[in-house]
């Protein structure tokens, strides 16, 4: 891996930057208040190839890599955490599963709208109060002929409502527990798929979170994705390479609100001096920097690693666990630094300590980081 | 088809640019480069003619070693190809040496039915290298342009003066530069950006551009460059009647030469 990032690296994350700028900026507060999903930024996102950018060019993708895409995310997390989610969700965790296992057809007819940004993609993984597959709402697949049936409801379905194609997580076989899950492609205009509500939360807002139902949804049998019981393995590598992206969203946010702070903390005068004269702010905002740089760090090489085609299972259970962490408290001293401006809605703060919070920790207790990371160090 | 050569100066980003408080010096160390603004609306300019008339644009650039980082940023932007020259004296040129070397590099790789400028860069901004530019290649010149269109062989130009404006036609070649209303720069999609590295960019040396010492040597030298340092004088007006205050207020403007 090169520890500096290429010329045509550097003016995507220019451009991704001015992107934020030009076309995120002025529907951030909106989105914010509402949480209502920003369909006009999504489509911009689509027109200047967000949607597809690590994904293959034979499928309509920009083929640009994965660290190419994470320093979009990176940027775009600046601005809004909301937007870099919905991009995150859909091609880190959909787009990335129908790119990974689906067949050449698959590919074609979903990857390639997905790709161009005529699809969006969410995935439906969780179910009310259980691991995916062990609910008692869960959604079951019962194969009839050339086609499964879907009942059930799934949960927490990031761009529920939004998306236009879900990646759905459903029981084949109810008698072998984790090997009897399998995944789905499912058209969102479906019958009997049914948004069932969208579900109001702290931070991210405008990254709708829905609660799906699944009354008899018929899925044709080549919607299967990447065949019966391989849907365990399948989930775990998503939340591995979402993860990455999602510490890519912790750098963004973190970085944007230190600057922020280190502005307001110049400006500010206190017994007669900036308060970035005092060791006690100078200390905060060296242990920021110093974390974000560090969480960046790792960003890169997990994303080094997903465009090599190495294992970055670990590598990305790591980020989640340090970027968890450093995003929170990051945000704490911010706040701190701000004084009553950064508690206010006068100033980003707030809306970064509660974008910051949702960015890592929403799969943590599905699938907690610190037990891949052991299970590594003691093999 | 026509061809349109659109010139372009890679600059320190003035954002970047931190001024010591304490002699006003300027601390360029942290800066990183950016294509000059204002040429940013002459490449969307030409790359708008290359869409609405099928034109073939080139682009040029004068600068030191560092305009090398420049090209896959401009070439991402629309323009066919580019041609560059990296030189060390460009960082001590002025608008007479710029002009003569980009006239040089334009007799060899044009010829050009069109050539446009921004109205000044965004580091120095002095305006000269369009009109010197036109003088050197003996081209009329049109400058702070607002719309522009070409009509066969004629350019036909809007000029921004003032609180008025003026049409301008003349026959082509012109050499025009253009004022930021002319258009919004475009941001370059991720796909433009990967094409960029599969566009041509081509190196001039600039001792193959034929060009005597005296016409590369700057007519002015720059002595000092400082920062400009707005210092706010705080002054209150705290009469009892408003109209005192106000009174007051606008005799302090008059004196500062305000109105």
């Amino acid at each position: 891996m090169s520890y500096t990032l290429t010329e045509e690296q550097q003016l995507i994350q220019q451009t991704a930057r001015e992107f934020a700028q030009e076309y995120v900026v002025p529907s951030v507060a909106e989105c914010d208040k509402t949480g209502v999903h920003p369909g006009e930024v999504v489509n911009k996102m689509a027109e200047y190839d967000f949607l597809g950018l690590y994904l293959p060019g034979e499928y309509g993708g920009a083929e640009a890599g994965y660290l190419s895409y994470i320093l979009t995310v990176e940027e775009l997390a600046k601005v809004s955490g909301a937007v870099a989610a919905i991009l995150v969700n859909h091609a880190s965790a959909a787009a990335y599963a129908v790119s990974r296992w689906g067949s050449d057809a698959q590919k074609k007819s979903w990857l390639t709208a997905m790709a161009k940004g005529d699809a969006l993609g969410g995935v439906a993984g969780l179910e009310p109060g259980a691991a995916p597959g062990a609910g008692a709402d869960r959604v079951v697949a019962v194969r009839e002929g050339d086609t499964y049936n879907l009942t059930g409801m799934k949960t927490y379905v990031a761009n529920g409502g939004a998306a236009d194609v879900y990646i759905v997580f459903a029981v084949t076989n109810p008698e072998a527990g984790a090997k009897g899950l399998s995944a789905f492609i499912v058209d969102a205009k479906a019958a009997g798929l049914k948004v069932n509500r969208l579900i109001g939360k702290m931070g991210l807002r405008g990254c709708q979170w829905a609660e799906l139902v699944f009354d008899n949804v018929k899925v044709p049998a080549a919607g299967l994705l990447g065949g019966e019981g391989a849907g365990a393995a399948m989930l775990a590598e998503i939340q591995a390479v979402t993860g990455v992206a999602e510490g890519a969203i912790v750098v963004g946010i973190a970085q944007a609100a230190m600057e922020d702070a280190a502005k307001y903390g110049k400006q500010r005068i206190q017994f007669g001096r900036p308060i970035t004269s005092f060791p006690a702010i100078q200390t905060m905002l060296a242990d920021m920097a110093a974390n974000i740089h560090l969480t960046r760090l790792a960003v890169y090489h997990a994303a080094d690693l997903v465009d090599k085609g190495e294992k970055f299972a670990v590598e990305a259970a790591m980020i989640r666990l340090f970027a968890g962490r450093i995003g929170a408290s990051a945000l704490i001293d911010v706040i701190q630094i701000e004084g009553g401006y950064g508690y206010s809605e006068e100033m980003a703060a707030s809306r970064f300590y509660r974008d910051v919070q949702g960015a890592i920790l929403k799969n943590s207790s599905a699938d907690f980081p610190e037990k891949t990371i052991v299970a590594e160090v003691l093999a | 088809m026509s061809k349109i050569l659109v010139c372009y100066k890679w600059v320190l980003d003035e954002q970047d640019i931190r001024v010591n408080a304490a002699d006003a010096s300027l601390d360029s160390s942290r800066a990183k480069y950016k294509i000059s603004d204002y040429d940013k609306n002459a490449i969307e300019e030409a790359v708008l003619l290359q869409e609405g008339q099928g034109a073939t644009v080139d682009a040029v650039t004068f600068g030191g070693d560092a305009v090398k980082q420049s090209l896959k940023d401009l070439l991402s932007r629309g323009p066919d190809k580019v041609f560059y020259i990296a030189d060390p004296s460009a960082d001590k040129a002025d608008g007479y040496v710029t002009a003569g070397v980009i006239a040089a590099a334009a007799r060899k790789t044009g010829p050009y039915d069109l050539i446009i400028c921004g109205e000044g860069s965004a580091d120095s901004y002095n305006q000269q290298v369009a009109p010197r530019l036109a003088a050197n290649l003996g081209l009329p010149s049109i400058t702070y342009v607002q719309s522009l269109k070409l009509e066969g062989g004629r350019v036909v130009a809007t000029r921004k003066l003032g609180d008025c404006t003026e049409v301008v036609t003349v026959e082509g070649p012109a050499v025009v530069s253009v004022v930021p209303e002319i258009n919004k720069p475009r941001i370059p999609s991720l796909k433009q950006v990967l094409a960029a590295a599969k566009k041509p960019a081509e190196e001039i040396k600039i001792a193959d551009l034929g060009l005597s010492p005296k016409q590369l040597t700057a007519k002015t030298v720059s002595l000092t460059v400082k920062g400009f340092v707005m210092n706010r004088k705080n002054i209150l007006f705290k009469e009892p009647a408003q109209a005192d205050n106000v009174a007051k207020l606008v005799a302090a403007l008059a004196k500062e030469g305000v109105c």
